[in-house]
Parts: structure tokens; sequence; C-alpha cells
């Protein structure tokens, strides 16, 4: 099935005829990638499912009102990144302990869990990840395993450009040092 | 410009991330995919049920709401007005004994022997005249 682009998918979705049929393109389309941008944040298969579906729910709800001038792709990746910041922080509080702390746990929970498969230094990327603050994490992943363009993730984060290189090179340092001297 | 090249080029600060694959290591059950927009389009169902149900009821008592809302903020304001009217004093026809327990109980005591002993010198009749009226109203103002 071919992807369609996203003005044809508001062109569908503004026809009350064709709305279903739209959402359930813009489904398709992004799940996958909505889905496994959570399921990094939070690790655990059953939040990033909440998650996943919040998120479109939101889009649902709220794609009448998306403006034109901007991007379909970076308005999505919006929400799901407040949607998992949100969730993240909520955890945290659940917790009563700061989010670097719980990122840290949350490493912890990797070496005597089955979350993922892949081998040892595999385990250590996501274990070296769970250490950045929360912010610093989404922006990493989004640079590093989604490659979007700086400018897509600050049009998806409302975060400057120049912070978001600086946020993404200290995190790839962080990660590095943590591949280096973790055994 | 040797800054932006080294913010832009991590891959030589971070050799061993990137000689990285990426390799997505999380599992998902099986046919996970395939049913999650059924349950995203269940879910906005059951939703826009939800809401729509939600919406029949309150139409007409949002604005009974707003009716009462409306009334008991007028009766409020209606009242505090009444309440808050300055009220008119004619000082004169206030008996003097009156006054003077009244500042016993209310001032300070060596305002309260200050007055009195006004009050003796210049006897108690001067309380019905305009001047002193005045005074012990601009006291009262002042200082209670």
């Amino acid at each position: 099935m071919m992807l369609i682009s996203d003005s044809e998918i508001l062109e569908k979705f503004s026809k009350e005829s064709s709305r279903n049929d739209a959402f359930g393109l813009l489904l398709h389309k992004y799940q996958q990638k909505i889905y496994w941008l959570c399921r990094r944040m939070v690790i655990d298969h059953d939040d990033a499912d909440d998650l996943v579906q919040e998120v479109f729910i939101k889009v649902w709800k709220n794609l009448d009102g998306f403006r034109r001038d901007a991007q379909l792709y970076s308005w999505i990746y919006r929400i799901a990144s407040n949607e998992c910041l949100q969730f993240l922080e909520k955890k945290k509080k659940r917790n009563h302990s700061s989010l670097d702390d719980f990122g840290e746990s949350l490493a912890e929970n990797f070496s005597s869990t089955d979350y993922l498969n892949g081998d040892q230094i595999q385990r250590k990327l996501y274990e070296a990840m769970e250490t950045l603050p929360a912010k610093q994490k989404l922006i990493f992943q989004l640079k590093y395993f989604e490659e979007l363009k700086y400018e897509e993730i600050s049009a998806a984060l409302g975060t400057s450009v120049g912070a978001l290189k600086a946020s993404f090179h200290l995190a790839v340092k962080k990660i590095e040092d943590y591949l280096l001297t973790q055994d | 410009m040797s800054k932006k090249v080294n913010i832009e080029n991590w891959q030589e600060k971070a050799p061993t991330l990137a000689q990285m694959e990426k390799i997505n290591p999380f599992v998902v059950p099986e046919g996970y995919f395939n049913t999650l927009s059924d349950r995203i389009h269940q879910r906005i169902a059951a939703d826009t049920k939800t809401s729509a149900k939600s919406r029949i009821i309150p139409m007409w008592t949002r604005y009974a709401a707003a009716a009462c809302l409306a009334c008991i903020l007028g009766i409020n304001l209606y009242l505090n007005l009444q309440q808050n009217a300055p009220a008119k004093v004619n000082w004169s026809e206030i008996p003097d004994q009156e006054i003077v327990t009244y500042l016993e109980m209310n001032l300070e005591d060596a305002d309260a022997a200050m007055i009195i002993d006004k009050l003796g010198e210049q006897g108690t009749p001067g309380l019905s005249t305009g001047a002193s009226e005045q005074e012990l109203e601009t006291y009262i103002n002042q200082y209670l």
C-alpha cells in the first residue's frame, strides 16, 4: 500500500464523507512511528500502547483546527512528545523521585528484565539513554533514530535549533561515555 | 567554523555510538500493529458517544444554571449595596452617656480618659452643638 501524502490526507479529512477514510490513512502512515517513539521513551509496551492511543485520539479531535501552514508530521510528533513527557512527569511524581533518578532506575530495570532483545551493546545503548533527562532523551531519539532534521525537531518541540544541537551533542557525549565506561 | 563542524559531526566525538547498528531491540505482541488502528477507531467511537451523551443532558441545564447564577449574583450585589450604603447618623440624637460608654468600651484607656476629661471640662451640653459633633465625628472617623 503506497503511503499517501499529508496534504491528501488533510484534503480528505476536510470532507465529512471521506473523514474516516482519511483518518485511517493517517493511522496507517504514522501509527508505527509514533508507537516506537513512545516505546523508546517509556520502555513498557502497555504504557506505549496507552500513549499511542491517546496521541491519535487527540489528533482526531484537533485535526479540524490544524493550521495548514505547519507540517502534519511535526504536529503529530509534537502531540506525541508532549504526551510522553507528561506521562514521564506523572510517573516521576508517583515515584517521588526526580526525572533523572527515575531514568536511572529504569536503566537498572533493563538488566533484570526482558524488555529488550538484541545484544549486550544494544542493551547498553538503551540503558545509557535512560540516564538522560526526559527532554534530552526525546531530542536524542528524534535525531538519532528518527533522523529528523534539526529544523523539523524544532518545529515539533518548539525549541530553537541552537538549543537542540547543544542538547543532542551533550546527549551523544553522555551516551558515548556510558558505552565506554560501563561493563 | 570548526566548532560548528564538531557539533554537526557528532560521529567524530562518539565513534562507539557511530559504529553501532540501529537495531530495534524491543518486541511487541504478535499482530499488535494489525489491530492497533481498529482499537484506536473503537476508542474514538466510544469517546464520541460519551461526549455526545454528555452534551444532550447539559444543554438546557447549562442555561438554567447560568440563569440561577445570574440571579444569585444579582441578589448578592443588591444586598451588598444596601448593606454598604453609608448610614446617616444624627449625632445630636445620641444621648451623651451612650457616647461616653461607647468610648470607654472601645477606645484605648488614654484616649477615653482624655475625651471624657474634655467632656467634663466643656460640659456635656457642648456635645449637642454643631462644632463639637463635627469634632467628635472627625475623631471617630479618624481613630475608630
